[in-house]
């Protein structure tokens, strides 16, 4: 296996409670993050998923250091940039730009969605003008827009015509990670087939490696090659994207999938349901988050925090795993 | 019968059903019109929408944004808003014509007969006041409860919805609770006197996958328990294949096609239905490839074409699509589509 | 609640800390109280006496530690002018000054809410713009000028009603209108607004699909979620008020703090403007942790907070 684009090592994020003297003891902290490790590869697109509330979107914001982490190690490409400043992270926020979920929130109403795009080429200040509307005019050609669309407002471009415009502000830079958090949640079924479709092509293009970000199951097993589930801040299991897919090792895993819809009225998958609400992220269960709410939950789970084990399909977190065969 | 059914059988005495073989709601030729946001246009939301429905069984609106599917659902309810007016016929309901029914009547009606469940659960009750107040609402009003009789009811609602430790919840606010759980809230005060019409508008839309698998299978059961008649209004086809009996797929207004759900999955005729269908991703199967796309825009109401409004991004189009809007033709089995080439196999 | 409700009292407390040093540092640059009270021959020896009998000698910051001293004694000095203690002097007057303040608050609440909500649930009627229109009017007039208009035409032109003193319940409406008015303007658009942004919530839509009536829905569950933004302004409009009546106390001759305070401003009386602003200061605040309070009554996410 190639290096990895990133690797994620035991990344942290803690926020500790708004207080006052009358508020909870010391040591009251929301674990919105808690010891999160995973790789993106190189050229591949990795799934986060897991339900809300469970860090992913926290991840992701520690990824584009728009907040700091609290312990942990972020490398990209061999470097670590967790608390890169200056000229470093200038490159490294180069290198990893995001495409959201709502793309009208992130372009200004009155703006030109040509200014917009070249923003962040005027920014980078490599270019002179004539380069970057000559630039300008292949982002909207590469993401599926005419190129006289450069002066229009956004307001005159429908939802899934938004999100191509924020994928071609997103990939201006020619960046090596795209972070993809819920970019087709917003949009119409018909509509999200074609930005999918275009984000392929563009990895293949680019050689882009993606991290996506949704609660659309179907959505990750059709874009993935690997895939990570967060259950409370946690991984409570990671790997390949069609293992995991086929025959999921952690009970969470199997509960979340079972979810899924069926594709066709005479498919009932059998239902794994979980037990009680999620716990708060402030006073997490002891030993294994997963506990208060695992059908299969026994003593040792409540007492202790089950290590991640190579069952041979993936990486799970669950003391019930069993270990892959030494060969 | 499982423990839930039997504590929702308790709650809630199945009503009989009057004549079994007639449909309970039968909606025919709807037509809505919508000022444009300028005034200056009246722009055709709902164009003929017609559908049975019977007790116990389920109906699937399936479509994209704007393609009328959620007025289509506010007409029944008599809730369209004021830009809206409805330009032709008819919502028969047990017998009545609920179009010509004044707003004091359908006041009487809402709630009590038809009730309605809303996208998104986190907004969908007032956050000043605790589940039980809302819950007590619809009693107060429509079965003139009060006192222990109101608090019992209050209490079997929410077990009848599976909410663990209702009489605590009863005293909780809507900001205490998750999203799964008020949507279960929103569903004991939908059923809260006993309906018989039950309209979910994205019912699961807003909820987690877990959640979601949850609330339908709850939707499932109360349908079954009471023999509600269920409109469930989705742009997603995963959520007919687990519940719905029928399905009615819209586009620009227009029913394309209606017809039982597995003959909508296994033999969709619509090429717009096709299409729909082959641009979700299968989970099921580990498919790497590409996903089938429909090209172009979504149709603008005010600009549709003379013809089939599908036809500016219809594969199989023919000249005739763009002259004629084709009518919905019967494809046998209760199954009907609108286009010029459905009979072609 | 409890914390809730312990953390705005340490604010408020802070915010008076805050006042009284203010005041007192005000007062202090308004002028030397010592020429007021010397004879006009006065020699610099006989100065230095008065200032030092009146602890003028001192550092400033002693004196302010002197006058917190005595001010949580209930002593705040003697009035120059009057020789009488200051607070008793501004406490005989302090019930016309709220009086006047809060019938003017009432006022501009209950028609300033009503006329809000009827204004939204008409909106674009004539009903909707003719009241917006009035109301326009009455937030750009300043309230003297408002007063004098008052006394114009309700007192000299109809003389239906007296322009001065302080004497009868009919004394009180024209001045409780002069300073009503721009609040009325105030708490009608902040609540017009409100409304209409709730009467769109989702949650009024559910009601209305479980069968509610109209009035329920207004008056029980859209007014109560409009109020947030609006209690949140009464703070403020309640304090605009109280200092607002030291001007129209003038216009119509009403005897309360604000006469008394530009009487005092005018002889340099320290201790009288010292007990005057701190008094009203201590109303508003305390105005200001109950509308905090009410705050939390109405909302459950901040008792709960």
């Amino acid at each position: 296996m190639t290096a990895p684009l990133l690797d994620v090592v035991r990344l942290k994020k803690h926020y500790p409670l708004p207080g006052g003297m009358f508020r909870r003891g010391p040591g009251s902290v929301v674990h919105a993050v808690e010891d999160v490790s995973f790789q993106v590869p190189s050229g591949g697109t990795l799934g986060l998923i897991g339900e809300s509330g469970c860090g992913k979107s926290t991840t992701a914001k520690l990824l584009l250091r728009l907040e700091d982490v609290s312990d942990g190690a972020i490398r990209f490409d061999g470097t670590e940039v967790q608390r890169a400043t200056g000229p470093q992270l200038r490159a490294y926020r180069r290198n990893v730009q995001a495409v959201f979920q709502d793309p009208y929130s992130s372009l200004s109403p009155r703006r030109r969605i040509g200014d917009a795009i070249a923003e962040p080429l005027i920014a980078a200040g490599e270019l002179t003008k004539e380069q970057i509307s000559e630039r300008v005019a292949e982002l909207l050609r590469v993401v599926g827009l005419r190129e006289d669309a450069a002066n229009l407002y956004p307001h005159e471009f429908s939802g899934g015509q938004r999100q191509r415009i924020a994928i071609a502000r997103g990939i201006a830079l020619r960046p090596r990670l795209v972070i993809l958090d819920e970019p087709v949640s917003a949009l119409d079924v018909s509509i999200r087939a074609q930005i999918l479709n275009l984000l392929q092509d563009l990895q293949e293009r680019y050689g882009l490696s993606y991290l996506l970000i949704s609660h659309d199951l179907d959505i990750v097993s059709h874009m993935c090659t690997d895939v990570v589930v967060m259950y409370l801040g946690r991984v409570v299991e990671a790997g390949s994207m069609k293992a995991v897919r086929r025959s999921p090792q952690h009970p969470y895993t199997k509960a979340l999938f079972s979810s899924v819809l069926p594709a066709h009225p005479d498919r009932r998958p059998e239902r794994i349901k979980l037990l009680g609400p999620l716990p708060s992220p402030i006073n997490p269960p002891s030993g294994c988050v997963f506990r208060t709410r695992c059908p299969h939950a026994q003593a040792i789970c409540a007492e202790q925090v089950p290590a991640s084990v190579d069952t041979g399909v993936s990486r799970a977190a669950c003391h019930f795993a069993t270990p892959a065969a030494v060969s | 019968m499982s423990k839930a059914d039997a504590m929702a059988a308790k709650v809630l005495p199945l009503m009989p059903e009057p004549t079994p073989s007639e449909p309970l709601v039968e909606v025919r030729d709807l037509r809505i019109q919508l000022r444009s946001r300028d005034g200056a246009r009246l722009l055709n939301v709902v164009n003929g929408v017609s559908f049975p429905l019977h007790r116990g069984r389920t109906l699937g609106i399936v479509g994209e944004s704007g393609c009328g599917k959620s007025t289509t659902a506010l007409a029944l309810m008599g809730l369209l808003p004021g830009s809206a007016r409805v330009a032709g016929g008819q919502v028969q309901f047990a017998g009545e014509n609920l179009l010509a029914k004044s707003e004091k009547e359908m006041r009487e009606l809402r709630g009590a007969k038809i009730s309605m469940i809303f996208q998104d659960p986190m907004v969908a009750l007032d956050p000043l006041f605790t589940i039980g107040d809302q819950l007590a609402e619809p009693l107060e009003r429509h079965l003139k409860l009060s006192g222990a009789a109101l608090r019992e009811r209050q209490v079997s609602l929410l077990q009848a919805v599976s909410i663990p430790s209702p009489e605590t919840r009863l005293g909780q606010y809507p900001h205490q609770m998750s999203g799964g759980m008020l949507q279960r809230v929103v569903g004991a005060i939908a059923i809260a006197c006993n309906p018989a019409l039950l309209i979910a508008d994205e019912p699961t839309t807003a909820l987690d996958p877990t959640a979601q698998a949850q609330f339908l299978d709850l939707l499932a059961r109360l349908r079954d328990t009471y023999q509600l008649a269920l409109i469930v209004v989705t742009h997603d086809f995963g959520v007919t294949a687990r519940l719905c009996d029928d399905v009615l797929v819209m586009y620009a207004g227009s029913v394309v096609e209606r017809g039982p759900v597995r003959e909508i999955f296994d033999h969709p005729r619509h090429p717009y239905t096709q299409a729909l269908l082959a641009a979700i991703p299968q989970a099921q199967e580990d498919r790497q490839g590409r996903l089938r796309t429909i090209e172009g825009q979504p149709p603008d109401l005010a600009r549709l074409p003379q013809g089939c409004a599908f036809a500016p991004r219809c594969p199989n189009v023919r000249p005739k699509c763009h002259e004629l809007p084709p009518p919905l033709r019967e494809m046998g089995d209760g199954h009907v589509a609108s286009c010029w080439r459905a009979g072609e196999v | 609640m409890l914390f809730y409700f312990f953390r705005r009292l340490g604010r408020a407390l802070v915010t008076i800390v805050g006042i009284s040093v203010i005041v007192f540092v005000v007062a202090r640059l308004s002028g030397d109280p010592t020429l007021q009270l010397a004879p006009e021959d006065a020699t610099p020896e006989e100065l230095a006496q008065i200032r030092s009998e009146l602890g003028l000698d001192k550092p400033i910051w002693m004196q302010y530690v002197v006058f917190v001293e005595h001010v949580a004694q209930g002593d705040f000095g003697t009035s120059i002018r009057y020789q009488q203690p200051a607070l008793s002097l501004v406490l005989s007057v302090l019930p016309a000054t709220l009086q006047l303040g809060l019938s003017a608050f009432v006022l501009s609440t209950i028609v300033g809410v009503l006329l809000g909500v009827v204004t939204a649930l008409k909106r674009d009627t004539w009903i909707d713009s003719g009241l917006r229109g009035v109301v326009v009017v009455g937030q750009a007039a300043p309230s003297f000028w408002l007063g004098m208009m008052l006394i114009l035409l309700f007192s000299v032109e109809l003389q239906w009603l007296p322009s001065s003193g302080r004497m009868s319940l009919a004394h009180m409406v024209l001045p409780t209108m002069a300073l009503a008015l721009s609040s009325v303007a105030v708490v009608l658009r902040l609540t017009r607004s409100a409304m209409l942004e709730t009467m769109s919530a989702d949650y009024i839509r559910f009601l209305r699909s479980k069968g509610m009536s109209k009035s329920l829905i207004v008056w029980k569950h859209a007014l109560r979620n409009a109020s947030i933004p609006v209690i949140a302004v009464l703070g403020l409009q309640l304090s605009y008020l109280i200092g607002g009546a030291v001007i129209v106390e003038t216009v119509f001759n009403w005897p309360g703090v604000g006469r008394l305070m530009v009487e005092a401003l005018n002889a340099r009386d320290f201790a009288v403007i010292q007990a005057g602003a701190l008094l009203v200061s201590f109303f508003t605040v305390g105005a200001n942790l109950l509308v905090d309070l009410l705050f939390g009554l109405v909302d459950p996410r901040i008792r709960y907070e």
